[in-house]
Parts: structure tokens; C-alpha cells; sequence
């Protein structure tokens, strides 16, 4: 009797709620779709990019919105899979409307997204550096110097540095494809050589087998071109084989206050990052730069807001918002005047570095701003 | 020959991980006859207790690894007592797997809820300055690992052959009937198991986060490879699993070492699978295998009252395009169509053949794959391709049967899990073909000759008429004399093998059959996502496949579109979660379970038929499912 009643409510409530969440509704907000890795093995940054996305909206509408309309945000996870990407990205388009979506900070999941928006819209402002916008996706727009760029802020200062032995090893999913090439490209552009190129399963629990091929391959500095739990494996391969002596190259991705205390905690000292300057503490900004006040405020309040310091894609996430509001604040929500709009913005002055978009470049930043850091005590410093 | 060692150890470092996870596992099966898919939760568990202790409440180390042991060995009598509870006596491998796989996803929501998504780490026991011995470098903390495997296999050694506990969990082991009848308390005996396997497995999960880090889903692969360990050395003894383990880890490593890191999961499966076939060609099937096969009383095909019932599906399924709010709803709903697909295919092959089969996504990938590369590469008119797909896909399911034949159970299970895994391995390494981990985007859409068919209603209207006609067929195909013959292999092997069932060829057909349902699936699949990537090739979508069917309720035919339909719209309705949902997912999967251990469809039609006689004031039908062995 008991167990039938259960079966009856389980029943009901399947068939009940999917009814009962089915209606749709309008109204006056404008609403914006944050598509973002919540969950999966690209949270530590997909988390992030929700938090940038919502202090700037929460800052917005206490300055009363755009044009007198509220934004609202619409938080939807991929789970860093880009069948879900998909999913949630038609979710956010045919049901909730959405007039942008930003976020997709994994490759994967924002080259799954972009031919589903890319000419008729909404307006897709993605934080992925390994994303490339192709030509025929009018409405597709990038928000991070691309991982060319950054691994190019990197391999300069290895240049400068004379370490021009060098070898790669990042995971074997989308990403690591991405930065390969960039890797090959750039090992040419600076004239090094290159000693072994290893890829690794970004569900691994040790990268020792891959790490032991490189080290005998004997590289100056390794570029080890992973995010989060992956760059922790390889750190603690590097002290397993005692190779902590030279430097290894890493992705910006990895800047989030907790995991760099992580970091720190086992003496990982031999990373290095090129970062944007929003990740840096202002004391190492020029008070005369244009974007000095800007970087102190939006640090202020993330700190306030989050109880941790800012992280690269929140800085992405943050400047698409604010990219966005002011292009909505021209143009109104007509997708094909939005992205005109976006498209010809120049100078405009964010928190990573000034954007300038045009059309055929609708990545707006270069590696121009990129500066080479080391953790050191849990604190990002400008690296030597 | 320093790289040879340099990576021994560190195989061997993992491998006594694994060999922990292992170690548990098999106490588990053996004693419960439970695979335990939640595995992995006691590293997580474990670790991330220790970690909230060591590291964030300043405690001392032995204390927060004491209590982070704990937790996981208490977690471990939850799942045994809560988790798993009153399912163990409703018979079945396939409900109990679903119930662990529901709680493993359900923990890895829970532990995100708890611990967020920042990987941590626990600090070395002996420091982190490697340990040299001329070229090699080692970790400190891979000695530490290796000496406590030593301690735990020779206390579990102790632990078997000394005291009274360990003879009686063997007593259980053999003969749970017996053991029973002789005044062991067998429910106590299976929550010690689980509490046993928690310890070790919170031993593996502290003693690796200084290597690995540790956080909320770190523990799910370990787990799952150590269960293949497990596999590998025999499910039957402790120190069987131990070594199992250790050669996984070292397979690995060597795999890794010396061909490529880009295929590192097809290594250490290839080794499962040849272990696995060599096993059942050499030797008889293991006793075992016959006794926890249970007699099922399916629905017999075609006793609905069908035209009835057509009438009524096929009309809402005509007007539900004009009650759906969105074109987004439509596109979900064709989802669902397509997938359901592939579990009408797969209940041929679970539901009444009884082989419980985790290849089914592989082919969905495959053909999705085909399809993809054919349409967009060469040009091909998407039919086309999906019949070329169907062939090529039948042909690899008849191999692959033919060569797992003989295995049985989790055995089979394992084995077409492993295909699953090598399929999306060879998805991302094959990188020219497959175009590697990021997929292959634009493809276009679905086309009957010259009529485009797009993803709008279209595609609405040919999913779910493909859905109706499979599942017409697969009606039909029951009541033929092939069916039959499947149906009596489902029931009884043996039994069937000596009234002149031909079994081999009989499995045969049946996995050729399921596979090219999944096959027509996969190439609908990819048109519709117009998008196609590794994870749809691999275990996750055989698992979830798998997952419809025996929720929506094996044997029954309609019964896996409706498992399709809930498992589908169970994260949609939930979303408002924004990154919890798994909460939701792993909770409605354990719950479904436990209390409709027939799936939804069985429940229903027990509703129905208990309704019906409470109207009529007849006695209700013995529905099926009623009528169970008690294992």
C-alpha cells in the first residue's frame, strides 16, 4: 500500500513538474544568458566567470539598469561537456530569449555554441583564449587575449630569460589541441627548439610517466598548458622528479585565490603565468594608467562581494558585461545592430586592457597586455 | 633504463592505489554481490573530510585521518543499509548497478555542495624533497604509498585466515544461504564489507591527494579503474584484487611510457578485455554466474491491448508539437526520440536476452562519427551514410559478440564497457579522422533524398515515427521464433542450450539488432546536434543509455522510451539548480530503483491493473515482476 503510494507520488511529480516549469513569460527585464562551466573538470574557472558576470550586473542595475530595463541574468551550467553547452544554449535562446549569452570559457563548449548563434544571434560574448571566432559567425565575439597571445607573453620572457630549450605538456582534450599549435607556432616565432611534446588525461591522477619523457629530454623551461586539478598533478610530478629547477610556462586559468594557495602550500614556485592586469594587486599598476581606477574598483568589489580575489575569466566575464551594456545602451537589443555595434567598438577601456574590436577581429584584445607572474607567499608578483 | 624505472614507480604508485580500491570492491561482491559503482566516493569522501580537518581546523594529522576514515567507513554502512537497503532482496544485477551509479552521482553532487570546486591538497607525510637514488628521483610519498599496501594486504591476509570476522565474511562469500542458516547475521556481514571497503578506500583517497589533489569528483576515475583491477584479478580473492590493481597501474604507466599518453585509457582496457575473453575461452563460466541469474516472468509481448494503445501515443505525440511552449521544448522532445531509439535496440539485448551490455553508446558514437565524417568530408546524402553507418555498425557488433560470448553478467558488462572507453579513446586520438577532442562541428541537417528534413518539426515527426515502427518491430520480432529463442536464453541459459536454443548465434543477432538501432540513433543524433565529440562515444552515454532502460522498465519495449523521457527532462525541470542538479539526478535514480525496481513502466502497469481491479472487484493479474527468485 505504502510503496504503491510512493510509486503514485513519484509519478505524479514527474508528470507534474516539467508541466508546472513548462510556462514561459515575458516582461520587462532584459535578460542575458550566462553559459558557464559550473560543474565538470572546468569549474574552477566556469565559477568564476558566473561571479564576474553577476558583480557587474548587481553593480549595474543599482546604477538603475540599462536604459531604466533591469538586467537579468540567466545562469545555465555545460558541465564542461559540449553536448550539454548545446542543450543549454537552445534552452536559453528558445525558452528564456535570452539577448546575449556570455561565458563559455572551455574551447569545447564554445565551438559547440557558435554555429548554433552565429548569424542569427543572440549575440554569443565568450571568455575562452582557445576559441577563435571564425569569419562567418558575424555574431560571435571573444573577451580574453587569445592562448596564442598568452603563451606568446609567456615565451617572450623565456626568450629574454635565454631559456631556449623547451619543451610542452598539456591534457589530451580540446584545449591541449589548441595550445600544441600555439606551441609549435610560437617555438618557431622565437626561434627555440623544442624537445618533446607530451599530452596527458585531464582525469589523471599523476603525470609522472609523461613528465619523466620530457625531463630526459633535457628542456630549459616546460610549458605546461593545463587548468586546475591538471596543473596540481603536474606540480606535484615536478617536485616526484626533482625538476622544480626551471621554470614552467602555465596558463592564466590557474589564477583563482584558493587553488594558488594550494600551489603555494607545497612550494610551487616555479610556475609562471602571463596574466592580465586586473589579476595583479594595483600596487604594481602605474597610477596613470587609464585602466587604474577602473582595476582598483572592480577589485575592491569582487574581493568585498566574493571574499577572494579576482580570477582571469572573471575579469573576461566582467569586461563581455560591461562590453555588452554599453552596446545595448546604443543600439537596443536588435541582434544585428548589437553586434554592429560591438564590432566597431575601439578604446574601450576594461578591466583586462582596452578593447578593439572591428569587423574580421572580433577578438578584442592582444597580447600587448600581458605580464609575466610568479605565485610567491599566495601573492602574485611580476615575475624577473 | 631510469625512464623504465622512473616509470615503474610510478605505476606502481597509482597501481597501490588502485590496488585499495580493489581490494574493497571485491569484499563487496563477494559479500554483497553488489559491483559498487559508488566506489570512488570513499577517496573523495576521505580525503576531503581530512583535508577540512588537517588543513582548515588545524587538527593533527592522525586525527583528521582518523576521522576522515571514518566518514567513509559510515558512509560506507549508509549505501549498504540506506542506499542499497531494501533493493538487495528484489533480485537483479542491472537495479542494484543503477542504484550505485545513481549514489555515486549523488555523493559527487553532495560533496560539490559541500567542498565547492577547488581542487586541494593534503600535505606529504614525509615531505616533498624527492627521495634520490642515482637518476631516479622518487616521491617520498610514493614509499609511504607502497608500504602501506604492504601493512593492509598483510593485515587483510590476517584479517581472512585469523579471526572471526574475516571466516565469516568468507563463510558469506561462498555460500550466503548457507551461512545464513547457520546463524550469521549476513545483513551485518554486508555492512562490514562496505565499512571495510570505505576504510581502505579513505586510506587510498588521503594517501593520493598529495599527488593527485583531491577534490569532489577526483575519486570517480580512480574508482573505476581500480574496479578494474579488481576485475583483472578475479573478483574471488583479496589478494588477487591487490595485484589486479597494481598491474593496472602499471599497464598504464608502461602505455603511457611507451605509446602514446593520447590513448592512455585504450591500453589499460585492451588489457581488460583480453584478460576477460582469454578467461571465459579457458575456462567454464564461474558457477557463481549461473546462481545469481534470476527467473524473470517478462510482460509478454503484445498483451496490451495495442492498437488501443497506438492510437492514443501516436495522437498525443501528433498534437504535442502544438502544446509545447518553444521551439526549444521541441528540440528536447526530439532528443528524447532519438535516444529512444537506441534503448528500444538495447532492450532486445538487456531486457529479454538478459546480457547487460555498456556498449550501446559506442555504437551510437560510431555511427554518429560515420555519419559526420561522410556528410561533411565527403559530401555524402546523409541517408546514405546512415545505412552505410547501420552496416558497418552491425558488422563491429557481430565481432565484438562473437568474441565475448562466452562471458556472462558483470563479466559481459565490463567487457562492453571497455569498448565503450576504447571507442572514446580512439575518438580523441585519432585526431586527423575525428578531428580529436573538440569534435566536429556544422554538420548538417537530416535528409530523405531530396526532402531536408532540418531540426525542427520535421525531425519531430521522423524520431518518434522511427521510435513507434522500432518498437513494432522489436514486437514482432519477439514473437518470431528467433525472439522466442531469446526470450528462453534471457530466462535460463542452460535450459535454453539443451532444448536447441543455438546461444551463440542467438547473442549474436541479438547485439547486431540492438547496434543497429543505436547505429540509426547515432546518425539522427549527430544531424540533430549538428555537432558530434568524444563524450558521445563513450561510457557516459552507454551508462545513461543503459540508465533509460531500466528505469523506464526492461522487457516491456515501450518501457525505455519512457526512461528515456524522465531521464531526459529530469536536469531540464531541475536547472533552476544552476550547478546542483546532480543532486536531483542521483537521487531520482536511486529512489526509482528502490521502489519501482520494474521501472516506471512496470509501476504503471501494476497501477493500471490494481486500479482496474479495485473499479472491477476482480483480483488483480499477477503482474510481472511479482513472481521473483529471492536471491
Amino acid at each position: 500500500m505504502n510503496a504503491r503510494w510512493r510509486a503514485r507520488a513519484l509519478i505524479l511529480l514527474m508528470v507534474l513538474v516539467p508541466l508546472a516549469g513548462a510556462h514561459g513569460q515575458t516582461g520587462e527585464p532584459i535578460k542575458i544568458g550566462v553559459l558557464a562551466e559550473q560543474t565538470g573538470f572546468f569549474s574552477l574557472a566556469g565559477q568564476d566567470a558566473v561571479s564576474g558576470a553577476r558583480l557587474f550586473a548587481d553593480e549595474q542595475n543599482g546604477r538603475g539598469g540599462i536604459n531604466g530595463r533591469p538586467i537579468e541574468l540567466i545562469i545555465q551550467d555545460t558541465a564542461s561537456d559540449p553536448e550539454r553547452a548545446i542543450i543549454g544554449a537552445r534552452k536559453l535562446i528558445d525558452q528564456d530569449r535570452v539577448v546575449a549569452i556570455v561565458g563559455l570559457g572551455l574551447v569545447s563548449n564554445a565551438a559547440a555554441v557558435a554555429p548554433i548563434v552565429a548569424t542569427r544571434g543572440p549575440v554569443m560574448l565568450s571568455v575562452s583564449g582557445a576559441f577563435l571566432p571564425q569569419q562567418n559567425q558575424p555574431m560571435v565575439f571573444a573577451f580574453n587575449p587569445s592562448v596564442l597571445d598568452f603563451m606568446s607573453g609567456g615565451m617572450r620572457w623565456l626568450q629574454q630569460q635565454k631559456k631556449m630549450k623547451v619543451a610542452l605538456i598539456t591534457t589530451n582534450d580540446a584545449t591541449g589541441q589548441v595550445s600544441e599549435r600555439a606551441y609549435r607556432i610560437l617555438v618557431r616565432r622565437y626561434g627555440m627548439t623544442s624537445t618533446g611534446i607530451e599530452f596527458f588525461n585531464p582525469a589523471a591522477t599523476s603525470a609522472a610517466a609523461e613528465l619523466t619523457k620530457i625531463r630526459d629530454s633535457g628542456p630549459d623551461a616546460v610549458v605546461a598548458w593545463t587548468v586546475g586539478r591538471s596543473t596540481g598533478v603536474i606540480a606535484a610530478a615536478v617536485q616526484q622528479l626533482g625538476m622544480s629547477d626551471r621554470p614552467f610556462l602555465t596558463s592564466a586559468g590557474n589564477v583563482s585565490g584558493a587553488f594558488l594557495r594550494q600551489l603555494q602550500g607545497m612550494g610551487a614556485d616555479f610556475f609562471v603565468m602571463p596574466v592580465t592586469k586586473d589579476i595583479l594587486d594595483v600596487e604594481y599598476l602605474d597610477a596613470k594608467d587609464p585602466q587604474y581606477p577602473l582595476v582598483k574598483a572592480y577589485r575592491e568589489a569582487f574581493v568585498r562581494r566574493f571574499n577572494s580575489a579576482p580570477s582571469a575569466v572573471s575579469g573576461g566575464a566582467y569586461d563581455a558585461m560591461r562590453v555588452l551594456t554599453e552596446a545595448i545602451r546604443r543600439a537596443g537589443t536588435d541582434q544585428a545592430a548589437l553586434a554592429k555595434t560591438i564590432e566597431n567598438m575601439k578604446g574601450f577601456v576594461g578591466v583586462q586592457g582596452t578593447y578593439n574590436f572591428a569587423p574580421g577581429r572580433h577578438r578584442g584584445l592582444d597580447a600587448a597586455v600581458l605580464i609575466p607572474v610568479r605565485v610567491v607567499k599566495g601573492q602574485l608578483v611580476p615575475a624577473r | 633504463m631510469t625512464v623504465l624505472l622512473q616509470i615503474l614507480i610510478s605505476g606502481l604508485t597509482t597501481g597501490a592505489v588502485y590496488a585499495l580500491v580493489a581490494l574493497g570492491f571485491t569484499m563487496i561482491f563477494n559479500v554483497s554481490r553488489v559491483l559498487n559503482l559508488a566506489q570512488g566516493a570513499f577517496l573523495t569522501y576521505g580525503s576531503l573530510v581530512t583535508y577540512t580537518l588537517l588543513v582548515e581546523r588545524g587538527l593533527p594529522y592522525w586525527l583528521a585521518a582518523a576521522v576522515g576514515v571514518a566518514a567513509a567507513a559510515s558512509l560506507g554502512v549508509l549505501i549498504d543499509r540506506l542506499g542499497l537497503g531494501r533493493a538487495y532482496g528484489q533480485g537483479g544485477l542491472a537495479p542494484l548497478l543503477v542504484i550505485t551509479m545513481g549514489l555515486s552521482i549523488l555523493l559527487e553532487g553532495v560533496a560539490q555542495t559541500v567542498w565547492g570546486t577547488v581542487p586541494v591538497r593534503l600535505p606529504s607525510l614525509l615531505g616533498d624533497a624527492p627521495v634520490r637514488l642515482g637518476a631516479l628521483a622518487v616521491a617520498p610519498q610514493s614509499l609511504v604509498i607502497l608500504a602501506v599496501l604492504v601493512v593492509v594486504a598483510g593485515a587483510a591476509a590476517l584479517f581472512f585466515a585469523r579471526t572471526t570476522l574475516g571466516v565469516t565474511m568468507r563463510a558469506v562469500a561462498d555460500n550466503r544461504m548457507a551461512a545464513g542458516m547457520i546463524g550469521v547475521d549476513v545483513q551485518r556481514t554486508s555492512a562490514l564489507a562496505f565499512a571495510i571497503a570505505g576504510v581502505v578506500g579513505a586510506i587510498g583517497g588521503i594517501l593520493l591527494a598529495p599527488l593527485a589533489f583531491t577534490g569532489y569528483d577526483s575519486g570517480t576515475l580512480v574508482g573505476l579503474k581500480g574496479s578494474v583491477g579488481a576485475i583483472i584479478g578475479g573478483m574471488y580473492s583479496p589478494m588477487g584484487a591487490l595485484a589486479g590493481g597494481l598491474l593496472i597501474g602499471v599497464v598504464e604507466s608502461l602505455g603511457i611510457g611507451y605509446v602514446s599518453s593520447l590513448f592512455n585509457n585504450t591500453v589499460t582496457f585492451v588489457a581488460l578485455m583480453a584478460v576477460l575473453m582469454a578467461r571465459s575461452f579457458l575456462r567454464p563460466p564461474h558457477l557463481e554466474a549461473a546462481r545469481t541469474q534470476r527467473t524473470r516472468y517478462h510482460a509478454v509481448a503484445g498483451r496490451g491491448r495495442l492498437w488501443q494503445g497506438l492510437l492514443v501515443s501516436g495522437g498525443l505525440l501528433a498534437v504535442l508539437p502544438r502544446v509545447l511552449p518553444n521551439d526549444y521544448m521541441l528540440s528536447v522532445a526530439t532528443l528524447i526520440g532519438v535516444l529512444a531509439i537506441a534503448v528500444i535496440g538495447l532492450d532486445l539485448l538487456k531486457g529479454v536476452a538478459g546480457m547487460l551490455s555498456l556498449s550501446q553508446g559506442a555504437f551510437l558514437g560510431l555511427a554518429a562519427y560515420g555519419s559526420a565524417i561522410l556528410t561533411t568530408r565527403l559530401g555524402w546524402p546523409p541517408l546514405a551514410a546512415l545505412m552505410v553507418m547501420a552496416a558497418v555498425s552491425a558488422a563491429v557488433a557481430a565481432a565484438l559478440a562473437a568474441s565475448s560470448v562466452r562471458l556472462e553478467g558483470y563479466n559481459l558488462a565490463l567487457a562492453t564497457l571497455g569498448f565503450s572507453v576504447i571507442a572514446q579513446d580512439l575518438a580523441t586520438g585519432l585526431r586527423d579522422l575525428t578531428g580529436g577532442a573538440s569534435g566536429i562541428v556544422g554538420i548538417g541537417a537530416f535528409a530523405l533524398g531530396p526532402l531536408e528534413i532540418g531540426s525542427g518539426l520535421p525531425m519531430y515527426y521522423l524520431a518518434w515515427g522511427l521510435v513507434l515502427t522500432g518498437g513494432l518491430l522489436m514486437r514482432s520480432l519477439r514473437r518470431s521464433q528467433a525472439g522466442r529463442a531469446l526470450e528462453a536464453l534471457g530466462q535460463q541459459e542452460a535450459a535454453a542450450a539443451a532444448i536447441g536454443v543455438p546461444v551463440k548465434r542467438s547473442k549474436v543477432f541479438a547485439f547486431v539488432i540492438a547496434a543497429i538501432f543505436a547505429s540509426v540513433a547515432g546518425s539522427l543524433y549527430a544531424h540533430l546536434t549538428s555537432f558530434v565529440s568524444p563524450g558521445l562515444a563513450g561510457m557516459g552515454m552507454s551508462v545513461t543509455l543503459l540508465t533509460m532502460l531500466i528505469v523506464g522498465g526492461e522487457g516491456y519495449i515501450w518501457g525505455g522510451v519512457v526512461g528515456a523521457a524522465v531521464i531526459r527532462l529530469v536536469p531540464q525541470v531541475f536547472s533552476f539548480l544552476q550547478g546542483h542538479e546532480m543532486l536531483v539526478e542521483g537521487a531520482v535514480l536511486v529512489l526509482a530503483m528502490k521502489f519501482m525496481p520494474d521501472g516506471l513502466w512496470g509501476a504503471g502497469a501494476r497501477l493500471l491493473d490494481r486500479t482496474a481491479a479495485v473499479w472491477t472487484g476482480r483480483r488483480p493479474f499477477a503482474m510481472p515482476g511479482a513472481a521473483r527468485e529471492r536471491a
